[in-house]
C-alpha cells in the first residue's frame, strides 16, 4: 500500500490509515466548516458511508500530523485543539473472549481494552509529535501518572509518555496472555475506567504550561466496530457536561442504525449531548459541496505529481463528438420548444421566458440525445470530469477507483499522463467497471456480504435490475423528469419495509446503494431516497449524470420486482422540480 | 495405549467412509463425534450408521452437540463435554475432514490444554460439486484463546493460507484493512483447483500490500509450518498485530495452529458460513489421505529460521502411519 510506483499513482485510494504520511498531508483538503465542527469544544459524530473520508479528516486532525502539518505547512503547533486518534477496527477491539464472563465482568474488560487504546493513543501522540514541555511540566505528568498507573515506573521524568506507552503494552500483553492459557476464563487485571485514568491523564496535560489553553479531541474512529458494552460506555462519555478538558469526535459508518444507548439505559441525544457532521449529504454548504470537493481532491493529488495547475476538467476531459452531439440534442430540443411555444428567437424572450427555455433544455436536452442513440448499436462515450464525479454517487472513493484504474492503465502501456487521459481509455475502464459491479451481483453477493443469503442475493439482482429497467423505461418515455436516478418509497407498508430494509442493508454493504436523508416536498419534513451506485448504468446506456428529483415508487412494486422480477410500473409520476438532491 | 478418535459429524460421505475406515483398521477403543446442532437432521444418518459401525467392532461411541452459531455456544459446550473423554497423555487422533475450522481450533485448544498426544488426519473427498460450496458467509471472528496478543498503535497484519475460495480472503481484507497480507495460494490441480482459483490472480496477484506465494496447504507437516514462517518477514510480529486465517483446504488449519503455538502472538480469524451445500462432496479418496501429528514447535524455531531440511511433499505431512 506504500510502495511508489515509478510513476507514482496520485489516485491511490487506500484506507487512510495505511496511506504514507505526506501522501495524506499533501491529498487532504482543509474544509472550512469541517474544519469548524472538528474544532468545536462539543462532542461530534460523524456519520459517513465507507470511503466518504471520516478516518482522512480525524487522522489529519490528529497530533502527529498537527506537527507534520507545521513542519510542512506553518500550521499552529502546539496546536490548541489537540487531537488523539483512536482507531478501532483493530484485532484488540474484536476479541470476544470477554462475553465468556459474567455481565458486570463483560463490561470492566471491555473497559479496560477501550480505555488502554485511549492512553495508549495519548502516549503514542506525544511520542511521535514531541512538545517542548518544561521540567515543572514533566513533574506534573508524572506525578499524576503515578498516581492513576500504580506499577507504572518512571525513572526520568521526560519519558513519562514511553513509560505509559509501555506500562499499557505490558498490561495487555499480560492480560492476552493469562487469556490464552488453559480451557478456564479467568484473569486477574487491574480494572480501570475512563474516569479513573484518561480523565486525571487529560487533566494533568491541561495542567502544564504548554496546554493550559488547549482542548483536547479523542478522535474514536470506525465506532461502529466496538462491542456492545464499548459503545454503550462511549455512548455514557458523550453524557458527560464538562467539555473544559475534552471532547469525542466519533466517526461512525451509519449513524441510522447506530446504537445510541447508554449504561444506564438512557440515550444520547442529538443537540444535548453531541452534533452530527453528516458525510452522507451530497451538499454540506454552498462552499462545499460534492462536486467542487470532488474537484479539488482530483486538483491537489494532480499537483502532488508535478501537474499543478492541471484542471481536472483537462486532465479527464470529454469526449468532443460527445459534447457536440449534446449540444446539437440541445439546440434541437430547443428549437422544438421555440417553435411549440411560438416564441421566434431566443434573444427577443423575456427573462421568465428564456428560464423557460433553459428548464425545458435542462430537462431534455440530454435525454434527447440518450433517445435517440439507442438505435446506434455501441454504448455512449462515459468520459470528462463531470461525468466521473457523477458516476461517483457521491463518495470520494467511488471517484477515486476509476481514476486510479485509468492512471494505471496508462503507465502500464508506457503511455504519456501528463496530457491526461484520452476519452477512450477513461470510457473502457468505466464499462469495465459497470460490467464487474453487474458480474458480481450476478455471480451473488452472498459470497461477500456478510448475512446474505442466496436468496437475498437473488432478490436484490432481481430489484437492481429493475430498477435500471426502470430508469431506462423512463429515459425513454417519460415527460417530466426523464433522467432521474434516484427513488423515494411511497406506500410504505410495515411488511414490504422490513423485507427492503434487509435488501438495502445489503445493497448498502456491498456499495450498490446509498440512502441520504433530504427535504420532502411536504415543507418542513425529512425522507429517506436512494441512489443505486451510479456505475450500474453505463452498460444500460443510462445517462449517469441524471436529474435533479426523485421517482417515487411503491414499496409493494419493489418487493414485486425482487421477489417476481415485476417490472416496475413506469408511469408513476415522479415529483417535479424537487430540491436539489442529485450529485448536480 | 488406548487411543480416542475425535471426529465432527457430517452429511458427506466421507465422514462415515473415513470413521469406519479408521476404526476398522484397529486400535481405536473411544469415538467422540461433535456435531452440529443446526445441522442435526441432516447428519442423522450418517450418525445412526456410526453407531452400528461401532458397536461391531465394541468401540464406545459419544457425541457432543453444539451449536456453531456463536463462538461462545461452541467453545462452552466442548469445554464442558471434551474433558470428560480426553484426558493428560492420552492418544487421540482428530479426524478433521468435515469439522468447520471454529471448532476444529477449540477442540484442538482444549486437547492441548489437557496434555493429549495429537495425531490428526484428514480424508479427501472422492470429488466435490461443481455447484457452490458454502455461501452466506458471517461476520469474520476472532478464535477463542487464540485471539493473540492485540496492541493498540499496531497496524494489522494478515498471514493467509488460501484456496479456491478467494472471495472470503477479500472479505477478510475489506474487514480488517491491514496494512500487510502474506498469502499462500494452493499449488496443484487436485479437486478442480485451477478453475476454482479462477479470479485470484486478478484479485490478488501484484497488489502491492498482498505478497502472494505457492503453498501446498495439505501438507501441515512441521517442515511445511517452517517453510510457511520462512516466507515471512521476521519482523511482522513485532511490529503488526498478525491476524491468521485458514481458508484453503482444511489441513491448513493444523498449519496455522501451529503457527499459534510458535508464535502465540498471532490470533487466528475464522469467517462462518450460514448455508453448506447439500452435496458438498462425494466419495472418499482414502490414497490421498493427509496425516500428522501436532507438537509444540518451539525448539525448531529457537534452533534455526532457515529453510526446511528435507523438501516439501505433497501429502507427506509427519509420516505417521494412521
Amino acid at each position: 500500500m506504500n510502495t511508489q510506483t515509478t510513476q507514482a499513482n496520485p489516485f491511490e485510494y487506500d484506507a487512510a490509515l495505511n496511506l504514507p504520511a505526506d501522501m495524506l498531508i499533501d491529498w487532504y483538503i482543509e474544509d472550512h466548516n469541517f474544519a469548524r465542527v472538528l474544532r468545536t469544544t462539543r462532542n461530534v459524530l460523524i456519520n459517513g458511508h465507507r470511503g466518504s473520508g471520516k478516518s482522512m479528516m480525524l487522522i489529519y486532525n490528529s497530533l502527529r500530523f498537527q506537527k507534520l502539518r507545521h513542519e510542512r505547512k506553518q500550521h499552529e503547533f502546539p496546536p490548541q485543539h489537540v487531537g488523539i486518534y483512536v482507531p478501532c477496527n483493530t484485532p484488540l477491539t474484536h476479541r470476544q473472549d470477554h462475553e465468556l464472563m459474567p455481565i458486570g465482568q463483560q463490561v470492566t474488560l471491555s473497559e479496560f481494552y477501550f480505555v488502554m487504546a485511549i492512553v495508549e493513543a495519548i502516549a503514542e501522540a506525544f511520542e511521535a509529535a514531541p512538545v517542548d514541555f518544561l521540567a515543572e511540566d514533566y513533574i506534573i505528568l508524572a506525578d499524576e501518572l503515578r498516581a492513576v498507573m500504580p506499577n507504572i515506573v518512571i525513572n526520568e521524568a521526560s519519558s513519562v509518555f514511553t513509560q505509559m506507552r509501555r506500562n499499557v503494552k505490558n498490561q495487555l500483553i499480560i492480560l492476552q496472555q493469562s487469556l490464552q492459557q488453559g480451557i478456564l476464563t479467568e484473569v486477574e487485571y487491574n480494572a480501570v475506567s475512563f474516569y479513573s485514568l484518561v480523565t486525571p491523564i487529560l487533566s494533568a496535560l491541561k495542567r502544564t504550561s504548554i496546554f493550559k489553553q488547549a482542548h483536547f479531541s479523542i478522535l474514536i474512529d470506525d465506532a461502529h466496530d466496538l462491542n456492545l458494552h464499548q459503545k454503550m460506555l462511549l455512548n455514557s462519555w458523550l453524557t458527560y457536561r464538562d467539555h473544559s478538558v475534552f471532547s469525542f469526535k466519533v466517526a461512525v459508518a451509519g449513524l441510522r442504525t447506530h446504537n445510541l444507548r447508554t449504561l444506564s439505559g438512557g440515550t444520547v441525544l442529538e443537540g444535548h449531548d453531541y452534533l452530527i457532521l453528516d458525510l452522507e449529504q451530497p451538499f454540506q454548504s454552498e462552499e462545499s459541496n460534492y462536486a467542487q470537493f470532488a474537484k479539488a481532491v482530483i486538483e491537489q493529488r494532480l499537483a502532488g505529481v508535478g501537474l499543478e495547475g492541471v484542471a481536472a476538467e483537462n486532465f479527464f476531459p470529454q469526449a468532443p463528438e460527445f459534447e457536440a452531439d449534446i449540444e446539437a440534442a440541445n439546440a434541437s430540443v430547443a428549437q422544438e420548444y421555440l417553435k411549440a411555444k411560438g416564441w421566434d428567437n431566443l434573444s427577443d424572450l423575456t427573462t421568465d421566458q428564456k428560464k423557460s427555455v433553459r428548464d425545458h433544455v435542462y430537462k431534455y436536452g440530454r435525454a434527447k440525445y440518450f433517445r435517440e442513440r439507442k438505435a446506434k448499436s455501441n454504448l455512449p462515450t462515459y468520459a470528462g470530469f463531470d461525468t466521473l464525479v457523477h458516476l461517483s454517487t457521491g463518495v470520494i472513493r467511488n471517484l477515486l477507483n476509476p481514476c486510479y484504474q485509468m492512471f494505471d492503465s496508462l503507465v502500464s502501456k508506457n503511455e504519456p499522463v501528463a496530457s491526461g487521459i484520452p476519452t477512450g481509455t477513461q470510457s473502457d475502464i468505466v464499462k469495465s467497471k459497470s460490467d464487474e459491479a453487474w458480474e458480481q451481483i450476478r455471480r451473488g453477493l452472498e459470497k461477500v456480504v456478510e448475512g446474505c443469503t442466496k436468496e437475498d442475493a437473488d432478490y436484490l439482482c432481481n430489484l437492481l435490475t429493475a430498477l435500471g429497467d426502470y430508469f431506462v423505461k423512463r429515459l425513454t418515455n417519460h415527460k417530466s423528469e426523464p433522467r432521474i436516478l434516484s427513488f423515494i418509497i411511497s406506500e410504505a407498508e410495515s411488511e414490504n419495509m422490513k423485507f427492503l430494509e434487509n435488501l438495502f442493508r445489503i445493497a448498502q454493504e456491498a456499495q450498490l446503494l446509498y440512502i441520504r436523508s433530504g427535504s420532502s416536498k411536504t415543507r418542513g419534513r425529512r425522507e429517506d431516497y436512494f441512489t443505486p451506485n451510479r456505475i450500474l448504468w453505463p452498460v444500460l446506456g443510462l445517462d449517469v449524470c441524471g436529474q435533479h428529483g426523485r421517482a417515487s415508487i411503491p414499496s409493494r412494486e419493489l418487493v414485486d420486482a425482487a421477489r417476481f422480477k415485476k417490472p416496475i410500473k413506469s408511469d408513476v409520476e415522479s415529483r417535479e422540480h424537487s430540491e436539489q438532491l442529485g450529485l448536480i | 495405549m488406548a487411543t480416542i478418535l475425535v471426529s465432527f459429524a457430517s452429511w458427506e460421505p466421507r465422514f462415515i467412509m473415513g470413521v469406519t475406515h479408521l476404526i476398522k483398521s484397529g486400535g481405536i477403543d473411544k469415538c467422540v463425534v461433535i456435531y452440529s446442532t443446526e445441522y442435526a437432521t441432516r447428519t442423522a444418518p450418517n450418525r445412526t450408521e456410526l453407531q452400528i459401525v461401532a458397536r461391531e467392532h465394541n468401540v464406545e461411541l459419544n457425541e457432543i452437540p453444539i451449536e456453531l452459531e456463536t463462538s461462545i455456544a461452541s467453545w462452552k459446550q466442548l469445554v464442558q463435554e471434551l474433558p470428560q473423554y480426553a484426558t493428560g497423555g492420552i492418544d487421540v487422533l482428530f479426524d478433521i475432514s468435515t469439522a468447520p475450522r471454529e471448532p476444529l481450533w477449540y477442540t484442538l485448544h482444549i486437547l492441548d490444554a489437557l496434555g493429549c498426544n495429537m495425531r490428526w488426519v484428514y480424508h479427501h473427498p472422492g470429488a466435490y460439486t461443481k455447484d457452490w460450496l458454502s455461501r452466506n458467509s458471517q461476520s469474520p471472528r476472532l478464535i477463542l484463546k487464540r485471539s493473540g496478543i492485540a496492541l493498540p498503535g499496531k497496524k494489522t497484519c494478515i498471514i493467509a493460507l488460501a484456496g479456491f475460495d478467494h472471495e472470503r480472503l477479500a472479505q477478510l481484507i475489506e474487514r480488517y484493512e491491514p496494512i500487510k497480507c502474506f498469502v499462500g495460494r494452493q499449488t496443484g490441480n487436485q479437486l478442480d483447483n485451477p478453475s476454482r482459483n479462477t479470479g485470484f490472480n486478478e484479485a490478488f496477484v501484484n497488489q502491492k500490500e498482498i505478497e502472494v506465494f505457492d503453498f501446498n496447504c495439505y501438507d501441515a507437516s512441521n517442515d511445511a509450518v517452517q517453510s510457511l514462517l520462512n516466507r515471512l518477514p521476521i519482523d511482522i510480529w513485532e511490529k503488526y498485530n498478525v491476524i491468521g486465517a485458514a481458508l484453503g483446504p482444511k489441513p491448513s488449519a493444523i498449519t496455522m495452529f501451529k503457527l499459534t503455538q510458535i508464535h502465540p502472538e498471532m490470533g487466528l480469524v475464522y469467517i462462518p458460513s450460514g448455508e453448506y451445500n447439500p452435496e458438498y462432496s462425494s466419495g472418499i479418496d482414502l490414497n490421498k489421505t493427509s496425516c500428522g501429528k501436532i507438537d509444540r514447535l518451539v525448539p525448531l524455531v529457537l534452533e534455526n529460521l532457515k529453510p526446511p531440511s528435507v523438501p516439501l511433499v505433497a501429502h507427506g505431512a509427519d509420516n505417521l502411519p494412521v
